[in-house]
């Protein structure tokens, strides 16, 4: 299974890199000390920042929501150009083809990678169910369950397979 | 004499200043020994120490040039020039040691154990020579320093790139989302209508979408103009192909997708679609040479059993590999022509109409479907007219002869059903929209409908609005029913000038409005009867 996980960074390495720079970004922001900070490593960490756990529920949140947010975002905001102007309508003209299908790529592969390291989700819950108080409860649990889930599909490549049918289900839909 | 002998050292007299040299020399050497002493590790206490003793070799050299009695001997001089130097280093060590730097540097030397002095489980994880910092819990792997560091790690730089990337990926993409912007609006709306089975809201727009492209293209490509939707030529021709529109289908697809991309995999089913439009022209061109003066002269005066012969001859001939040659189906419906042509009964037709279905295996519906409905109804069969009525409008909504030819089961009754009547109209309005593109044959509807409720005005209404309409290209839709419709509202609500205009019409086309009006007008004929002709002319 980590060989598959570890396949599929590889293979969307822009949205991992990416990831990477948003976790790094908040470890810096809460002074949380990073101990690995490779983007690409051949284990279950690959595509994340190895970093000490967050003492508090608003840094575990923020490590876990904040990159997932961005990832998704720019996500979202590269593939409505692709899914319109290749996908859908299939726009007969090279150059644009071509900008569309890289950004197609790099949406796919920030979606792939915006989730957070299973670590990162259990600290996540200790965090804001065990020490939080109940306004981070309240407001935190939507980004949570979001997180969590996907967490454990990313680590399963299950959010790479999920990619991969929307991709495949354009192709023959359209 | 005899040591100073033994260490090489000339028994003559010799100056105070040469003689102290060598004492010097060692007297440094002392002192810097017991400057070690403080930190020999520490190269910056060990300079200070050579140093402050450098100087001070030197004021005592000076020191005793000036100050010396005259030794008894040789011996006694050097050792009181020993004594003295000795003297003024201690002093000057002294001295030293009051000074904060050196004090300092002592204070680490005796504080600070040797790297070897701390433990292995206590030293940091990540430099392996510092003491871990506890104070972060007791077994934090990390010294305070390499915290530091780690806390402030630098970015990675293929990361950066990364997000730079994305950022004018993002910014590309949606430029070129933007370029196209009204032709996505154009095409979702194109979709709609498709998805909805609005045929033939779709064909127009989509129509419309491809003239404009194709008008890009001929004045010359220049940027972006050239990228017409390939989406939108195959929903195109799939449109055209259900309306039957099968030339059009294949020009489209010749045109715009090309020989080359239709032989892809996933393009097979607009190949079928040419090579079904291939065969059927075959047909088509055999069947012309037959039928050619019916079809495009008007002839009539014919053998129709004759022609209908060599129409039965097409279906025996082969090709080489022994397929048929000509599309049965095709050959049959244009028997059914000949039936049409001969005036037979609507049975008899239905009948030839059913061969037809079964050869064809639903591959041309358009072909044979709405003509069927309107045969059922003819027959004043309620239920199989529903029934063919339906499968036109599963295949397209705005099928303006299904909902016909529903009415005119309730029209065609002994006792016509007006309220039935106005049921498919407002059912026929409500799918046919006003977009523009299709004739809002449904006022004809409305207007028979209140004709027989004795609505005569509503009924004149209705026609004026059919009327009005003009198409895209500024063309009214007149029709015979529509002219004689509105020409009997005219007479009904003593509009003369609406009768002469359409007198005026038909003259136009060599025509004239239908005799059942003056007969109406004569009283020879009911209302009723007028509307329940069977001649065409409502």
């Amino acid at each position: 299974m980590t060989k598959f996980y570890v396949f599929t960074r590889y293979l969307t390495f822009p949205g991992a890199f990416v990831r990477c720079l948003w976790e790094q970004m908040v470890c810096r922001i809460h002074g949380v000390p990073m101990e690995d900070t490779r983007l690409l490593r051949r284990d279950e960490l690959c595509s994340h920042i190895e970093h000490e756990l967050f003492p508090t529920a608003n840094g575990a949140f923020a490590i876990a929501f904040v990159p997932a947010l961005f990832n998704a975002v720019l996500a979202f905001l590269l593939a409505v150009g692709p899914v319109l102007g290749v996908f859908v309508f299939r726009m007969n003209n090279p150059i644009v083809f071509a900008v569309q299908i890289v950004a197609y790529w790099f949406a796919f592969s920030l979606y792939v990678n915006s989730y957070p390291s299973i670590e990162d989700a259990l600290n996540m819950k200790e965090k804001i169910y065990k020490e939080g108080n109940i306004l981070q409860k309240i407001f935190f649990t939507p980004g949570f369950i979001g997180c969590y889930i996907g967490a454990y599909l990313e680590r399963w490549g299950v959010t790479f397979l999920l990619a991969l049918a929307v991709l495949i289900l354009m192709l023959i839909r359209f | 004499m005899d040591e100073l002998e033994k260490n090489g050292l000339e028994p003559e007299t010799q100056p105070l200043e040469d003689a102290a040299e060598p004492a010097i020399e060692d007297a440094g050497e002392t002192a810097a020994e017991a400057s070690d002493t403080a930190d020999a590790a520490e190269e910056a206490t060990e300079a200070a120490a050579e140093e402050t003793v450098q100087e001070a070799a030197e004021e005592a050299a000076d020191a005793l040039t000036d100050t010396a009695e005259e030794p008894e001997t040789m011996e006694d001089a050097l050792v009181q020039e020993l004594e003295g130097i000795r003297d003024l280093l201690q002093q000057e060590l002294d001295k030293a040691g009051d000074e904060p730097l050196i004090q300092e540097l002592d204070e680490i030397a005796a504080d600070a154990p040797a790297p070897e002095e701390i433990p292995e489980e206590e030293r940091c994880r990540c430099c392996g020579e510092k003491r871990r910092d506890v104070s972060f819990g007791e077994d934090y792997p990390y010294c305070s320093e390499c915290r530091a560091v780690m806390k402030a790690a630098p970015l990675r730089f293929p990361a950066v790139l990364a997000l730079i990337l994305t950022f004018l990926l993002a910014g590309a993409s949606l430029y070129f989302t933007t370029l196209y912007i009204a032709d996505y609006s154009t095409l979702l709306e194109g979709e709609t209508h498709f998805e909805a089975r609005e045929l033939t809201d779709a064909a127009a727009l989509l129509s419309s979408y491809m003239s404009q492209k194709q008008g890009a293209e001929l004045a010359g490509p220049t940027d972006f103009e050239d990228a017409y939707s390939i989406t939108a030529v195959k929903h195109l021709a799939e449109t055209f192909v259900r309306m039957g529109y099968l030339g059009d289908a294949n020009e489209l697809l010749t045109t715009y997708l090309g020989e080359k991309a239709l032989q892809r995999p996933w393009n097979k089913k607009y190949l079928a679609v040419t090579e079904d439009y291939a065969a059927l022209k075959d047909t088509s061109t055999a069947i012309n040479t037959i039928m050619q003066d019916v079809l495009y002269y008007g002839v009539t005066d014919i053998d129709y059993e004759e022609r209908d012969e060599q129409l039965q001859a097409l279906l025996s001939e082969q090709n080489e590999d022994g397929s048929p040659k000509y599309d049965a189906a095709f050959v049959e419906f244009y028997r059914y022509v000949l039936l049409d042509l001969q005036g037979e009964k609507p049975e008899k037709m239905l009948e030839q109409l059913q061969t037809v279905q079964n050869l064809d295996g639903n591959e041309h519906e358009w072909m044979y479907l709405p003509t069927m409905a309107d045969l059922a109804s003819k027959m004043g069969d309620e239920q199989l007219t529903r029934q063919y009525a339906d499968a036109c409008l599963s295949i397209n909504t705005q099928e303006a002869s299904a909902y016909k030819a529903m009415a005119n089961v309730y029209r065609f009754r002994d006792e016509p059903d007006a309220d039935k009547i106005l049921e498919i109209a407002k059912e026929a309005q409500s799918h046919l929209s006003e977009s523009g593109s299709i004739v809002p044959t449904y006022q004809e509807l409305f207007a028979i409908a209140y004709l027989l409720q004795g609505d005569y005005e509503a009924a004149m209404q209705a026609m004026e609005a059919y009327m009005s309409y003009t198409s895209s290209n500024g063309m009214p839709a007149y029709s015979v029913s529509s002219c004689n419709l509105y020409a009997l509202c005219s007479v009904l609500c003593d509009s003369q000038e609406g009768y002469d205009e359409m007198a005026q019409v038909f003259a136009s086309a060599g025509m004239e409005p239908s005799a059942l009006i003056q007969k109406y007008q004569k009283g020879k004929i009911t209302l009723t009867e007028l509307l329940q002709d069977d001649g065409g002319d409502f």
